[in-house]
């Protein structure tokens, strides 16, 4: 029945008292009626008072019923108007001729008013149903073209906050679709203030805008944290905490954070939950997994969750090889998934000239066919650069000369339990780096302190030889050593900095002081003078002798000064 | 003279019409003078298409005044345009045209009565 505002009915009909009556019925159901005596009649009358429903006569003159209702249909566009054919045709074809032109139904004569009423309201209800439908759809489409706004709005936001970064530089390869931060795969590279480069791949469990807002604080926390200093196991810590306290319960981020050093020729790496990288040594022909050993970033409370970071060493030439899930589970039109196999073999053929990340991208895109490629792919190869090729300090951006008073002291001493749980450098870095002129050099004043540092750490204080790094499997065996030997660690570690002005230029003056021992240096010194081909240890002090104008050690070897000066010109 | 109008029907269609019910009447007796005159016309031009259409709308006019056996004559002369020659149509004609001259005596003398 028509509701408050009665429904428009159009009836064409050419015979006037045909008409008349039709109209009567049609009135007397309640409807508004509009009339049309032949077919270009109705379709004026349609275009006139978009009628809601049609009661076309099949005959009519200038235009029959046929015509008259495709025109009327076409005119409705996606508006459903059901349209009667009046008259019952005898013939099946006339029938059919009548449903190819839109009929929905058909009224015979005699007129009967009773059939009349159930057709109409049968029609009415179905066009309300289709109003409804449509109504539906087209707020599923507004709601659906506003997600894409969002999205677009969230993406354009994240790629502010995780900019390239130095993904575009030479050493790196990747593939990562641009809405990949909506299917929860985040890449990120940047450099420390030694020039390390550090590469985090992560992903985001489910899809969409939950997906993609862990993404932001995840790279902040790696940016910031990577470029005040802050090793690879205090940015995984930091961003477990962010996203375990932001996340909602069951939703975390499979990570692994790799840091490469190729002056010292060692990558650092964490990996929660992704599935295992790859070290590619090319000229060994030796493939190392970087496994997990970690649950997701995001699960575990702060006390549990465990930072530790593995070492190994690298040579020029070897390859590193991070992937999501994606190229593993890949699949072709059988359903067979591309699997970690087929991506070993595949970088274990590749030669030392070639590039891993090509063959490896055309074999997963040969594996899934045109048909199954999803944007779902995400893969970084990052390729060791030999230390000639990689500035030793980050270049800083040049300041403008500050002056005041750039002659100073400053003593800052770490206890056990400090020297246990944190990282001394990000602050060090940040106090060196107020000072202007300091500010200049922070790079290579960061290279000098991480070394000094681990020096005084860990051969100093933990006793660890570092002559175990000669083999590799001393070297996975000397970081396991260096973790055991810090939980017992006693003693502590003291930074004297002293800074002294000579016009433009001037000096700052490091010393560490540390509780151990000591050693003979005479010795070592001397070693240093005559290096060894291939050795591992001792590298630390020649960057220092490179670096600094001058390197002694005092008293009985626990005590290190170097001194870092600098001139007026810029450089 | 047998029956012409279904009187139920008819009765039904006053109900709905009111005031409306002589219109009605009125306008039934010009279409089928109409219609007629069509067929007559088609009928000496040879125009088949043309007089099939008259009869299937004199047809339909006739069953809502409940002008039954006018109707059914109607539906035959529809078929027999189609299906046979020009020259079986003529006695054929002839009856729907003598059926219909007592269907509007029937309508007129209903005007009548009230």
């Amino acid at each position: 029945m028509p509701a408050a505002s009665p429904a428009r009915v159009l009836v064409a009909e050419d015979n006037r008292a045909d008409r008349l009556l039709l109209s009567a019925i049609v009135r007397s159901e309640g409807y508004h009626v509009v009339e049309a005596v032949d077919g270009c009649d109705a379709v004026e009358q349609f275009r006139t008072h978009r009628p809601h429903i049609v009661l076309l006569d099949a005959l009519m003159p200038r235009m029959d019923g046929f015509e008259a209702a495709r025109r009327i249909k076409a005119e409705a566009g996606e508006r459903f108007v059901p349209v009667i054919f009046l008259s019952a045709l005898g013939a099946d074809d006339a029938l059919l001729a009548a449903v190819e032109a839109g009929a929905d139904d058909f009224l015979g004569k005699p007129y009967n008013q009773v059939i009349l009423r159930a057709k109409l309201s049968a029609l009415e209800r179905l066009r309300m149903l289709h109003a409804t439908m449509q109504r539906q759809r087209d707020e599923i489409s507004r709601h659906h073209a506003h997600l894409v706004q969002e999205q677009e709005a969230a993406k354009a936001i994240f790629d502010k906050v995780a900019h390239t970064g130095s993904l575009d530089e030479p050493c790196i390869r990747y593939l990562i679709s641009p809405l990949a931060v909506f299917n929860g795969d985040v890449l990120l590279a940047a450099r420390n203030p030694a020039g390390n480069l550090y590469v985090l791949l992560g992903d985001f469990t489910g899809h969409g805008l939950t997906a993609a807002v862990g993404a932001m604080p995840l790279a902040e926390i790696f940016y910031g944290m990577s470029n005040k200093g802050f090793g690879p196991g205090d940015i995984v810590r930091e961003a477990n905490r962010k996203l375990g306290a932001m996340l909602p319960k069951g939703y975390f981020c499979c990570a692994a954070l790799v840091a490469l050093n190729v002056h010292k020729g060692t990558i650092e790496f964490w990996n929660g939950g992704l599935p295992s990288g790859c070290l590619f040594r090319a000229g060994r022909r030796e493939l190392v997994h970087l496994e997990s050993h970690h649950l997701p970033l995001g699960i575990q409370g702060d006390a549990r969750f465990d930072s530790t970071t593995r070492v190994l060493e690298v040579e020029p030439g070897d390859r590193l090889i991070l992937c999501t899930d994606g190229i593993v589970e890949a699949r072709n039109d059988t359903g067979e998934a591309f699997g970690y196999e087929r991506r070993d073999e595949i970088i274990r053929r590749t030669r030392p000239e070639e590039s891993a990340f090509d063959a490896l991208k055309h074999a997963v895109y040969a594996h899934m066919g045109a048909s199954g490629r999803d944007d779902d792919i995400t893969l970084v190869e990052v390729t060791v650069a030999s230390p000639q090729q990689v500035p030793i300090a980050a270049p800083v951006q040049p300041v403008e000369n500050g002056g005041g008073s750039e002659e100073w002291r400053l003593s800052y001493e770490l206890g056990p339990r400090s020297l246990r749980s944190s990282n001394p450098l990000p602050l060090l870095q940040h106090v060196v780096t107020e000072f202007p002129q300091l500010r200049r050099h922070a790079g290579t004043i960061f290279t000098v302190l991480t070394e000094l540092y681990s020096n005084a750490l860990e051969h100093g204080l933990l006793r660890l030889d570092s002559s175990l790094k000669s083999s590799a499997a001393g070297f996975a065996e000397y970081y396991r050593a260096r973790s055991r030997a810090l939980v017992e660690l006693d003693g502590f570690l003291r930074f004297d900095f002293r800074c002294e002005m000579d016009g433009a230029g001037g000096r700052l003056y490091i010393t560490v002081t540390d509780s151990g021992p000591g050693f003979d240096y005479s010795a070592k010194l001397a070693e240093l003078d005559a290096p060894r081909e291939g050795e591992y240890h001792g590298r630390g002090l020649r960057l220092l002798r490179e670096l600094c104008q001058s390197v002694s050690f005092r008293g009985r070897g626990n005590e290190v000064e170097v001194v870092f000066a600098w001139s007026g010109e810029h450089g | 003279m047998a029956e012409r109008l279904d009187r139920a029907l008819l009765e039904e269609r006053r109900m709905l019409m009111n005031d409306g019910f002589a219109a009605l009447l009125d306008a039934y007796l010009d279409d089928s003078e109409r219609r007629m005159g069509e067929i007559g016309d088609a009928l000496e031009s040879g125009d088949l298409e043309r007089l099939r259409r008259a009869a299937h709308a004199l047809k339909g006019s006739a069953a809502n005044v409940g002008a039954e056996a006018l109707a059914v004559l109607c539906e035959e002369l529809e078929d027999a345009a189609e299906a046979t020659g020009l020259d079986a149509l003529g006695p054929l004609v002839d009856r729907v045209r003598a059926e219909l001259r007592d269907v509007r005596d029937a309508v007129v003398a209903e005007q009548q009565k009230h």
